[in-house]
Formats: structure tokens, C-alpha cells, sequence
């Protein structure tokens, strides 16, 4: 095994949870089950594993690949079925229906912002979410209030 | 009270991470990682800013050369306004006059050369 495989396969040892979960935040509907996912972005943690130069932090690169591989699977499962499943169980002690559709809410954002709100809900700071979606930090505290705004106007709307 | 319940799914969205586990184990993770090496081959490595910055004002200085001899050429080596005829010694001799020579200066000049 060469040095590069091992790197890689200790990196994600290190943030197999952080991989997990963010798959099973994405819902894809029954055709894509979160191993599926995990799966491929591991593919694609690998393909562009020359890439990282160590620049932004393991974390931050992980989490963007992860989340533009799912995103374009997302596109792909579209027209499918969304289904509530995916969620980890342990992962949530209050009503689960409850969650699923704050999720949905979140999920009817622009992509950039769902990206943003996600990365923050994720725990990453401003400098990262700014690195990661390539804009400003400035811009980035900008659009995520206004999608947290849009968000809670469209969460009392619901109500 | 509707917006303390939109800062509360707000902060439970954040728990979530906080709480999230992969249920793999060692040898099933290792599978995962194997078969993801197995079935994907790593792309070229993308230059980074710095050298795509440098590779732009290449590109654009020699395109900006190019631009110039063009410019250059066509002016300075433009094709013959018209073309004069001027008989030396009884004979004739057409040549491409560019700039607005005329006869009599181009006879001038044959004539020096000669003499």
C-alpha cells in the first residue's frame, strides 16, 4: 500500500462520523440508501484526493466534496420520492416529523444558501462555510441571516 | 413564541452533528474505503491560482504579439496601391508602387543606380 492510501484511509477513519452524517442529512428517497451515498463520496473523496494541498482543513475539504457530490445525486434523484427514513436514529430525541419538515424548509432554498445554512447548522465558522462555496465571509454572514429571515417567515407562514 | 420555536428546530438542526455516528465498523469501513480506491481513479491535480493566473497573462501577452504583427504587417507590408510602368533605355519595366512613388522619382532613382 503506498503512502498516499494510507493517508487517505487514516483521514477518513478520523471523520467517518462527520462523512456519515452528512449523508444522512441529504434526503435522496428510497432509491439511495446512506451507505449508497457514503459510498460515493468516498469515490469521489478518493478521485480528488490529489487535489487537497492541505490549504483549507481536512474538515472543510471533505465537507465540500461531500456535500457537491450529494448535491449533484440530488439533482439526479429529484423526481423520486423523498423519505423520512434517513435520519440516524439516535441522532434526535425530539419528534422526528418535526425535524423532517424543518428540514424540507431548509431544503427549498437556493442552492448556495442551502449550502451555506447547512454548513453552518454543520458547525463549520464563517472563514470555512466562505472557503468552502467561494465567496466572502462577509457575504456569507449576509446571505445566511437573510436565508435564516426567509427561513422563519416561511416557518411562522406554515405554522 | 413562534420565534422561540424557529430558534429551537434552528438549534436542534445543530445537534444533530453534535450526535451523529457512523455505524460501520472497522473491517466493514475498510471495504467501503477499498472498494472507492478500487473503482475510482484519481484526477490530475488542477493548477492552482497562482499558476492559472500566470498561464492567463501568458496566454494574453502572446495574443497580444500576435495582435501586433498582424497589425504591423498589414500596415507596413500592405499589398501594392498600383502597380507604374517606366521605360529606361527603351525598356520597359512594371514594378509595385506603394506610398505614392511616381514615375519620374522611380526613373530618378534607376538612373542613379546605373550611373
Amino acid at each position: 500500500m503506498d503512502n498516499s492510501e494510507q493517508r487517505f484511509k487514516e483521514m477518513i477513519c478520523r471523520h467517518k462520523d462527520f462523512i456519515w452524517h452528512i449523508c444522512s442529512s441529504y434526503r435522496m428517497g428510497a432509491a439511495w440508501e446512506v451507505s449508497d451515498m457514503f459510498q460515493e463520496v468516498l469515490c469521489m473523496l478518493w478521485r480528488y484526493y490529489p487535489q487537497f494541498d492541505g490549504r483549507s482543513g481536512e474538515r472543510t475539504w471533505i465537507y465540500k466534496v461531500a456535500n457537491n457530490t450529494l448535491i449533484s445525486l440530488k439533482r439526479r434523484a429529484a423526481n423520486r420520492q423523498q423519505t423520512d427514513d434517513a435520519i440516524p436514529e439516535g441522532c434526535y430525541n425530539d419528534d422526528k416529523t418535526e425535524y423532517n419538515d424543518f428540514m424540507r424548509l431548509i431544503e427549498t432554498l437556493e442552492e448556495k444558501d442551502y449550502s451555506i445554512v447547512k454548513a453552518h447548522l454543520d458547525g463549520f465558522d464563517y472563514a470555512e462555510i466562505a472557503q468552502m462555496v467561494e465567496i466572502s465571509v462577509a457575504a456569507v454572514s449576509m446571505r445566511l441571516s437573510r436565508a435564516k429571515q426567509k427561513l422563519r417567515k416561511m416557518y411562522e407562514d406554515g405554522k | 413564541m413562534e420565534n422561540r420555536d424557529f430558534e429551537k428546530q434552528w438549534n436542534n438542526c445543530k445537534e444533530v452533528y453534535a450526535k451523529a455516528k457512523c455505524p460501520l465498523g472497522n473491517n466493514e469501513l475498510e471495504e467501503f474505503i477499498n472498494r472507492a480506491m478500487m473503482e475510482t481513479q484519481h484526477t490530475a491535480a488542477k493548477p492552482n491560482a497562482k499558476s492559472r493566473r500566470l498561464w492567463v497573462w501568458s496566454i494574453s501577452a502572446v495574443a497580444a504579439c500576435m495582435a501586433m504583427l498582424l497589425v504591423v504587417n498589414t500596415v507596413v507590408a500592405k499589398p501594392a496601391d498600383e502597380f507604374q510602368r517606366i521605360t529606361i533605355d527603351g525598356q520597359e519595366i512594371i514594378f509595385a508602387c506603394n506610398n505614392g512613388c511616381s514615375p519620374e522619382n522611380t526613373v530618378e532613382m534607376f538612373n542613379s543606380i546605373i550611373k
